[in-house]
């Protein structure tokens, strides 16, 4: 049965962010892992930031690199801020310099006993459980024979297999159809193969990791871009996400007095907030105001907008007389744009990740989660919206999604994708004919652990902004 | 013709046929070409890993030249013209 084959491979942890959820628990104990890449990609660092965050957890492990000196690696953690002298000192991490001199002369055969002979004893003096050979290829271009250099990497792959390590071997991705057929031998050797690359998405440089195989194991087959950047690799795998929300927090203003006075006194930190309501109803001027009032009390405000450009916001505010140009200029309040089309659901998680880090907001707001499902699918919309709720949550940012409807339907569910578990605060916003116009109304439809009107309100908006009022319409 | 005296330290991995071939290459290529100008050292890898370590020796045979002129040579020195070429003679 697959579950028993499933569960009979034990798998060591990677402990990067992410990954161990695409390799449904890391990579197979006791075998060869082959991770490929072009020059840059990340390759050396997936195999550091693994051994790094093993020895972090007491399994010791041993780097060789045959084409980066120990130096350079040394200085590439200490940019991520890994710490690798203590280390090094205890044991727990061996950085080997086997970088090949380039002006060597081959000048016959040769074998690779004397990289062996060291890696024998340093396994054996620090009990390493992993080992990561890194640039593999710069050793195998010594061989200038295809016979004799599967023959070769056939020993290392049986060689490692006998002690029992597991091991991570990089290589740099074949450019000619050569060397391609000599990765097609690894390929096969290795129980899983991790491909890397980085290319030009729209303006942006985007490194991506897809697992090709996996011998005995499942594992998530999507493209998963990833960031390099401190702590280390982060990747963001989208599927079931744990909750580990932070409770929700004090009240703060809602950017209108007379709202406040509808839900107790503002909205709470780290709950989520969604604004419904048909086009044309006000809720890019209701996000507009919080964003305006966050960034006034000193807040950080990150708006992610797949509807309009920063220029035209911007400059579309100003009619109910809302300044955000001041927030924008003075770096509280960021515009993250794009289409939802520009990429896939990841990336965008990604990218917003990404800002979010960087820049450690207060609130986010998020316009429009309606879009959201022309990044493909339903199901990618989702994924998206939840994952961003939860890092949200769990970094106790408040949010604010806004939800175009259309005609009737259950208001607090996004265009029928059901975060609404996820969702705290519902406010419904509607257009309705009175005496001969129209008039805009907002209720409260949900404000979890806040008392809150359960009344339409009549609300206008004016050349200075949102005019609620506080008696029921 | 330069008199500088050479230095080889040739890597080996016991007497296994590759390393006693290079052994053989490398004193026949001394006697023809530096006699009494020569240092040979031989390092058993499988003994003494640490100077392998040391040297950034990964492959044997191996023969790092430390003088007159710095230059490694990997393999059994069966390439004649690529030794000579190395070694400058």
């Amino acid at each position: 049965m697959i579950e028993n084959l499933v569960s009979a491979i034990r798998k060591c942890p990677t402990r990067i962010e992410g990954l161990d959820q695409i390799l449904q628990g890391g990579l197979p104990v006791g075998r060869t892992t082959l991770i490929i890449g072009g020059p840059g990609t990340g390759k050396s660092l997936f195999g550091l930031e693994f051994l790094y965050r093993g020895a972090l957890a007491g399994e010791p492990g041993i780097f060789i690199s045959f084409e980066e000196r120990a130096g350079a690696l040394r200085e590439n953690a200490a940019t991520l801020g890994w710490q690798l002298a203590p280390l090094e000192q205890s044991g727990a991490l061996f950085l080997f310099d086997g970088h090949i001199d380039p002006k060597a002369v081959v000048t016959g055969d040769f074998g690779f006993q004397s990289f062996l002979a060291i890696l024998d004893h340093k396994i054996k003096v620090m009990g390493a459980k992993a080992v990561v050979i890194d640039a593999l290829d710069v050793l195998m271009r010594l061989i200038n024979d295809d016979r004799r250099e599967q023959d070769e990497l056939l020993a290392l792959h049986q060689w490692l297999a006998q002690r029992g390590v597991t091991a991570l071997l990089s290589a740099k991705a074949p450019r000619d159809s050569d060397h391609a057929r000599h990765y097609e031998f690894l390929d096969y050797l290795a129980d899983c193969v991790i491909h890397l690359d980085n290319r030009m998405l729209g303006q942006l440089s985007t490194r991506r990791l897809r697992v090709v195989k996996y011998r005995g194991s499942g594992f998530g087959s999507n493209e998963y871009p990833f960031v390099i950047d401190a702590p280390g690799i982060t990747l963001l795998p989208i599927s079931e996400v744990g909750l580990s929300h932070q409770a929700l927090g004090e009240r703060f203003p809602t950017g209108l007095a007379a709202l406040d006075g509808l839900i107790g006194g503002g909205f709470r930190r780290a709950a989520s907030i969604l604004v419904t309501g048909s086009t044309g109803t006000g809720k890019t001027t209701l996000c507009a105001h919080f964003a305006q009032a966050a960034c006034a009390r000193g807040e950080q405000v990150l708006y992610i907008n797949f509807e309009e450009s920063e220029a035209a916001l911007v400059s579309t505010m100003q009619n109910p007389g809302i300044d955000l140009s001041t927030a924008v200029a003075s770096g509280a309040l960021h515009l993250l744009t794009a289409l939802p089309e520009a990429m896939g659901a990841e990336q965008h998680l990604l990218r917003a990740f990404t800002a979010i880090k960087a820049m450690r907001p207060a609130c986010v707001v998020l316009e429009s989660a309606s879009a959201c499902k022309r990044m493909g699918t339903e199901q990618a919309a989702f994924e998206f919206l939840m994952r961003l709720i939860n890092i949200c949550k769990e970094m106790g940012i408040t949010v604010v999604l806004t939800n175009q409807t259309a005609g009737f339907q259950n208001l607090d569910e996004i265009s029928g994708i059901g975060v609404s578990s996820l969702i705290d605060t519902v406010i419904q916003l509607r257009l309705v004919e009175k005496d001969g116009s129209l008039q805009r109304q907002l209720m409260v439809m949900k404000a979890r652990g806040s008392a809150h009107s359960q009344r339409y309100h009549e609300f206008r908006i004016t050349d200075h902004g949102i005019d609620l009022m506080q008696e029921g319409a | 013709m330069s008199a500088a005296e050479y230095h080889f330290r040739l890597f080996v991995a016991d007497d296994e046929p590759n390393s006693r071939l290079a052994e053989q290459n490398l004193r026949a290529l001394c006697g023809e070409h530096l006699p009494d100008r020569h240092r040979i050292e031989v390092v058993n890898v499988l003994e003494d890993f640490e100077a392998a370590l040391a040297a950034h020796v990964m492959v044997v045979p191996a023969v790092v030249v430390t003088a007159p002129r710095p230059v490694t040579l990997f393999g059994t020195l069966a390439d004649k013209t690529a030794v000579l070429a190395a070694l400058a003679l």
